[in-house]
């Protein structure tokens, strides 16, 4: 799964689920990412001022749509040239106007690891196509 | 309209003047007896407006007649029609739960009389119906406000389980070692899941029958449910569980209470805090249950405090609905329950503390449901020693606010 191929790509999760944030991690660092985390806002804070990362990934369902877009609005004063993913569970409405670069639904990690990718051009190195079993949105990306 | 009127009488001749002295005001149907059989009977019967006797009939005595329509038909309003005698002697009786003792010399007013007992038994009628809608919607809103909190808390450890599932089937490590340990992790998730279906499956599901009730239980029940929230809003949580807290009830009321006033404290601490629940018994002539639900948040104003379950009153604005705590208290009031409130809006000692408090029987040691309703007592600021003396554990967070 590790792409190995660069220097490892920098990635902040940001959520306050302990779980979820852990086994984030674990799949982001799977394919060779540098994962560092945070819970809550001053978290999130510290963490965006110490390290530039390559994305940045907050989990709106667990802090809030309207506290992750704050979150967003925060990382992006910080680091303006840092692209932000918003994660949204998919029964919650997508907000029309976002500072975020990009809204993923939560539908399940395979969905979450393209989309991450596509946002970093490939680096991560997620292949699209592993078999015919990866079914997931197939007939869209095929066809684009 | 027509009315229906039941006439408890001793004498006919009672019986024609006061049909036609209520006559001359009203359409009405009027239905005399004579004895408790009959009485009884009519009532089983017909559904009636108003209930006239005698203060004193030769089978069946007025004051006997009352006491039995009050426990079987409580809402139906009752007129002594007496002699004029009869009426001192009955407006001495202490507690006579009557709308009126209309003597034979008053005759002219017993239609007046009869009309507005009969309007005010409608309009409390109505005010109960409006009451036990309010109480429905309210539990609506908690449902749905649980909902959300329970799709929440149930989609995250999924969503970590689907992780670990996609990392054991595509992770380019494979070892043992690695396997055995996302499965494990998965494991604890789904029993995750298992604990909060379990207490959302038990946490509305209505019993018919009142049964013991462990108020620890019902605590850590609801705590479960608000779990990441508290963890999300870093809320530390200390039980003091100094007494199991047995209470004779359904489930599902008091964990409605109890969500209320932990949501409510929860709402109160968006920048953490310690939230502390407390269970303890007190021994002696009269015991007592105290169950205390205390937040080092931003605390209540002396109008909030004032205004406690007040129906529509809320701090919230717009989020909130004024039917929480009116219902907490409604609940509480069925059990025979008190509230008492202490609170500080200081900064650096701000806080509430909720103290409900149960009379427990000294030989069961348990709460009975249902017995005499005993005032919610409202103190919305004590003084520092009064504060101490109730809690001894918060003592050194809100005394400083007296």
């Amino acid at each position: 799964m590790e792409s190995g191929s660069r220097s490892p790509l920098r990635i902040l999760v940001i959520n306050d689920d302990q779980s979820l944030l852990e086994t984030r991690r674990m799949l982001l660092e799977s394919y060779g990412a540098k994962v560092f985390t945070a819970r809550g806002t001053s978290e999130a804070i510290r963490e965006t001022v110490l390290e530039p990362a390559d994305l940045v990934l907050i989990d709106a369902s667990n802090v809030g749509l309207e506290h992750g877009e704050r979150l967003c609005g925060l990382v992006k004063s910080l680091r303006p040239g840092e692209p932000v993913a918003l994660l949204v569970a998919p029964e919650r409405s997508i907000p029309t106007e976002t500072q975020a670069d990009r809204v993923i639904y939560r539908t399940g990690p395979r969905r979450i690891l393209v989309e991450i990718d596509e946002m970093l051009e490939g680096r991560l190195g997620v292949k699209l196509w592993e078999g015919q079993d990866d079914g997931e949105n197939s007939s869209s990306r095929r066809s684009s | 309209m027509t009315v229906r009127i039941l006439h408890l009488v001793d004498l006919p001749e009672r019986s024609r003047t006061a049909e036609l002295a209520l006559r001359t005001d009203m359409s009405l149907v009027y239905d005399p007896v004579t004895t408790a059989g009959e009485y009884k009977q009519a009532l089983e019967t017909h559904s009636y407006d108003l209930m006239l006797a005698s203060a004193s009939c030769s089978s069946y005595d007025g004051l006997e007649a009352l006491s039995y329509l009050r426990k079987h038909y409580p809402e139906l309003p009752f007129i002594f029609l007496t002699t004029p005698e009869e009426k001192t002697v009955l407006l001495d009786v202490p507690g006579l739960d009557a709308w009126d003792v209309v003597s034979t010399s008053e005759l002219k007013r017993l239609s007046l009389s009869a009309a507005h007992a009969i309007d005010a038994a409608a309009r409390s009628s109505e005010l109960a119906k409006a009451k036990s809608l309010l109480l429905r919607n309210e539990r609506s809103i908690t449902i749905g406000r649980l909902l959300g909190s329970i799709a929440h808390e149930i989609n995250n450890p999924l969503e970590a389980i689907a992780n670990l599932l996609y990392l054991a089937q595509k992770s380019s490590d494979s070892s043992e070692e690695s396997l055995s340990k996302w499965l494990q992790m998965a494991e604890h998730e789904l029993q995750r899941v298992g604990e909060i279906t379990k207490q959302t499956l038990a946490f509305y599901r209505d019993s018919q029958n009142a049964q013991d009730v462990r108020v620890i239980e019902a605590l850590d029940s609801v705590l479960v449910l608000y779990r990441s929230k508290l963890e999300q809003q870093k809320i530390e949580v200390v039980r003091q569980y100094r007494s199991v807290g047995v209470l004779i009830g359904f489930l599902g009321e008091l964990r409605q209470v109890f969500a209320n006033f932990i949501a409510n404290a929860i709402d109160a601490m968006p920048n953490g805090g310690q939230l502390t629940l407390r269970v303890r018994e007190h021994a002696g002539t009269n015991p007592k249950l105290y169950i205390t639900i205390a937040d080092t948040g931003i605390g209540m104003s002396r109008e909030a405090s004032r205004r406690i379950g007040e129906l529509f009153y809320t701090t919230k604005g717009e989020s909130g609905t004024g039917l929480g705590m009116w219902v907490s208290q409604q609940i509480l009031r069925k059990y025979g329950g008190s509230l008492q409130a202490f609170s500080s809006t200081r900064t650096g000692s701000s806080g509430t503390i909720f103290r409900l408090r149960f009379s427990i029987s000294r030989e069961s040691g348990k709460t009975a449901f249902g017995n005499s309703f005993e005032p919610a007592v409202l103190q919305p600021q004590k003084s520092k020693d009064e504060r101490r003396e109730d809690e001894p554990g918060t003592e050194g967070k809100l005394a400083k606010s007296a």
